[in-house]
């Protein structure tokens, strides 16, 4: 194991180059292949191939030790991580992965990245399993479609881009609430039939136009694109010599969203309320001997996991400028779910590089057209049958695999020197 | 000797410094009698013990006095006043337990199993939890204190950040005494605490009660450990087929004809095995609720 510690300045140095070649990596990747649409028969297996590489290489790095170590030293400095990871999001425009195709890819990831990241609350967290989870993206979608004072929207009301997300998350948190509380009466199987149900009723009401606010299947087009000081999201930007893609504020405003949405995760995680989620998980009746109230706790958890969707579903909405019910049906509840697990529950690496994956595959295996699907399922059941704790684990499943950990002696031989200290000072 | 031994049937008056008490408790599981009409007081300062035979209802007598299970008649009072019928309640007013079968949160270290018995103790509402302010920090500070304070109390700081999962069998048990006590308790109750340990560690548990109640907590114990029990306990209950046989203190406990009948009255081998601890029926496996 790798225990060096290095100057501050250097470890500082160290992560900057470590996030600007993840960076390029991320780039390389994305456009490996080919730019998107472009027509190139061979992208895809160019594509896979390279993904292969980067995942040996991958592989090779955390046999040594070395990735761990870079986490470690990412630990230690936290805030300067966070800032230097948010940079480098927010440089990736400037590099070859900068065309208007994949800053909408980029985007929509993210709109999933957020709403995993919510889900994984519920999921990750609480341990509650919800199968009908992109109802809560819908709704948030349908409420800002309605406000968003396109024509075919019920409401004739055009409410500022902010405020709108805050009405959006509000009013899936309600959702979230009703949903989960049933969660006092049901457990394991049977929420996760009422979770589905929902989902269900969801997808077949926004069908139905219900209330004239979802379109039915016309859906609502038109959304207005997000403008700021004149500048529509949907058009190249110009900063001074520099010329952006189209689509590049986007993928900033949702870099910003999916940041925020990290840092509540991050905080709650490591909160009374966060730790009572997690004992739930663990064992729900130990949870109430100490005194959690396991029935609003958890309710919470599906509110703000709702809320958290809501406000992507919001930004969703604009992005696309169409919502229909066909964006929320069953099979993306289940992508998010997979994204989730895929990536390693209860964490935001995980969830972001899940979501990543899940939409970034189908993108590059297009030219594999009808076997899309099948290689799509294939590489998941690979990546499962091989790393069940998911691609980023939490630190604590992680330490179930490797329990000697790097800074500590080992711990002294159990039960005789654990009687002799205990004796010792009682 | 029917003097001081009483049987207990003729019911404990709740007297001044009961904490808990139960009265004429019966619990039924369908056809089964699980606890047949049983009362009796905990005292401030005290420590009981609680013995019996397995399937005997001393775990049932223990879920219904943390409102886990309701009984089917009868009543359990915490200072005078009705048992709240949640668990989670029972706990912030000042009752906590440990399980027969350990019930610690595996996959969160030690120090995490602590922190979440502060639970009941902390404030923070959401909005604190979500942008981590200064109110936040400090009781973060305050629960992190304590819960140092608590692994130490119980000997086991050198594991704080070991996974629960992880922990030696008899250190598990300890962790799960600290986490109940994080939830400042005045009465605690021990649900086999050192089944499974051997003579060493039992004497550290024995220590440890002993130190418990010096902090003005009142306990009771189950234990299949005679020995361990007459050595602890100020007072002993002997639980036989959901009946209270037998209460008096140690003394009169192991000299009473009905509780050398109950025990010798089984098989030798298992006299044997309680009195040195053993479980021979594995109740180990039982789950509760
Ligand atoms: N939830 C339940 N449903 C049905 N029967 C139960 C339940 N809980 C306990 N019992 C029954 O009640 C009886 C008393 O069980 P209990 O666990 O209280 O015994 P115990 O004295 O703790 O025994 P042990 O020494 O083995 O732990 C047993 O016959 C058990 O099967
Ligand atoms: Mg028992």
């Amino acid at each position: 194991m790798w225990t060096w510690r290095l100057g501050r300045w250097v470890e500082w140095a160290l992560l900057l180059v470590v996030f600007a070649l993840v960076l390029m990596l991320v780039a390389a990747v994305l456009t490996s292949g080919g730019q998107g649409s472009a027509a190139n028969v061979y992208s895809g297996a160019v594509f896979l191939s390279f993904l292969g590489a980067v995942g040996g290489l991958l592989g090779a790095l955390h046999a040594s030790g070395l990735l761990t170590w870079v986490a470690a030293v990412s630990e230690r400095h936290r805030v300067f991580s966070i800032v230097v990871l948010l940079a480098c999001a927010l440089l990736l425009p400037f590099t070859s992965a900068g065309t208007e195709y994949w800053m909408t890819v980029a985007a929509n990831i993210g709109v999933y990245a957020a709403t995993a990241i919510g889900l994984n609350i519920v999921v990750g967290l609480a341990g509650l399993l919800d199968l009908g989870y992109v109802a809560f993206l819908g709704i948030g979608a349908f409420v800002a479609a309605n406000l968003s004072g396109a024509a075919a929207a019920q409401l004739d009301i055009s409410v500022p881009f902010p405020l709108v997300m805050v009405i959006s998350a509000v009013v899936a948190g309600i959702f979230g609430a009703i949903v989960g509380s049933p969660t006092l009466r049901v457990r394991g199987d049977y929420l996760a039939i009422v979770t589905l149900a929902f989902g269900e009723i969801f997808v077949r009401s926004a069908q139905n136009n219900i209330g004239g606010l979802t379109g039915g299947s016309n859906a609502i087009p038109g959304i207005p694109a997000l403008s700021l000081f004149g500048q529509s999201f949907n058009e190249r930007l110009d900063i001074g010599g520099l010329r952006l893609a189209p689509g590049v504020l986007y993928y900033v405003l949702i870099v910003l969203i999916v940041a925020a949405v990290m840092l509540v995760f991050a905080n709650l995680k490591n909160s009374r309320l966060g730790r009572a989620w997690i004992a739930i998980r663990e064992d729900e009746d130990a949870a109430r001997a100490m005194g959690v109230r396991t029935g609003p706790i958890k309710i919470l958890a599906f509110l703000i996991g709702a809320m958290l969707a809501g406000l992507a579903g919001a930004f969703f909405a604009h992005k696309t400028a169409t919502v229909s019910y066909e964006s929320f049906r069953f099979l993306e509840s289940v992508t998010l779910l997979a994204a989730v697990i895929l990536g390693g529950m209860g964490t935001i690496p995980g969830a972001v590089l899940g979501a990543s994956i899940l939409f970034v595959l189908p993108e590059k295996l297009r030219e594999f057209s009808d076997y899309r699907l099948l290689l799509f399922g294939i590489a998941l059941v690979l990546i499962m049958r091989f790393r069940p704790q998911g691609l980023v684990p939490d630190a604590h499943r992680r330490a179930e695999l490797a329990p000697e950990t790097v800074d500590e002696p080992p711990p002294p031989p159990p039960s005789t020197a654990g009687a002799g200290a205990k004796a010792g000072q009682a | 000797m029917n003097e001081s031994a009483t049987t207990v049937t003729d019911a404990v008056a709740p007297q001044r410094g009961t904490l808990l008490a139960a009265s004429g408790v019966t619990m039924q599981f369908g056809g089964l009698t699980a606890l047949n009409d049983v009362s009796f007081g905990l005292r401030e300062g005290e420590i009981i013990g609680l013995i019996g035979p397995n399937g005997a209802g001393k775990t049932t007598l223990f879920n219904c006095l943390t409102g886990l299970y309701s009984p089917t008649s009868g009543a359990v009072t915490l200072n005078g006043s009705p048992l709240p019928q949640d668990p989670a309640r029972v706990t912030e007013q000042g009752v906590a337990r440990t399980f027969q079968n350990i019930r610690l949160f595996p996959s969160m270290t030690a120090e995490e199993n602590v922190l979440v018995g502060r639970h009941v103790r902390m404030k923070q509402n959401p909005l604190s939890s979500l942008l981590h302010g200064p109110g936040f920090r400090r009781s973060e500070a305050e629960a992190a204190e304590r819960t140092a304070k608590l692994l130490a109390f119980v000997g086991l700081t050198r594991f704080s950040d070991e996974l629960a999962r992880n922990l030696p069998y008899g250190d598990q048990r300890r962790l799960e005494i600290a986490r109940a006590l994080a939830t400042d308790p005045s009465v605690l109750l021990l649900d086999e605490p050192t089944a499974g340990m051997n003579a060493q560690e039992t004497e550290a548990t024995r220590q440890l009660i002993f130190a418990i109640r010096d902090l003005g907590i009142s306990v009771v114990v189950i234990e299949h450990d005679t020995k361990f029990i007459f050595t602890l306990c100020d007072r002993v209950l002997v639980l036989v087929q959901g009946q209270l046989l037998v209460e008096g203190t140690p003394d009169e406990v192991r000299g009473d004809p009905r509780v050398v009948e109950a025990y010798l009255g089984a098989p030798p081998e298992e006299v044997e095995a309680q009195v040195h601890g053993v479980d021979v029926h594995g109740s180990e496996g039982q789950e509760q609720g």
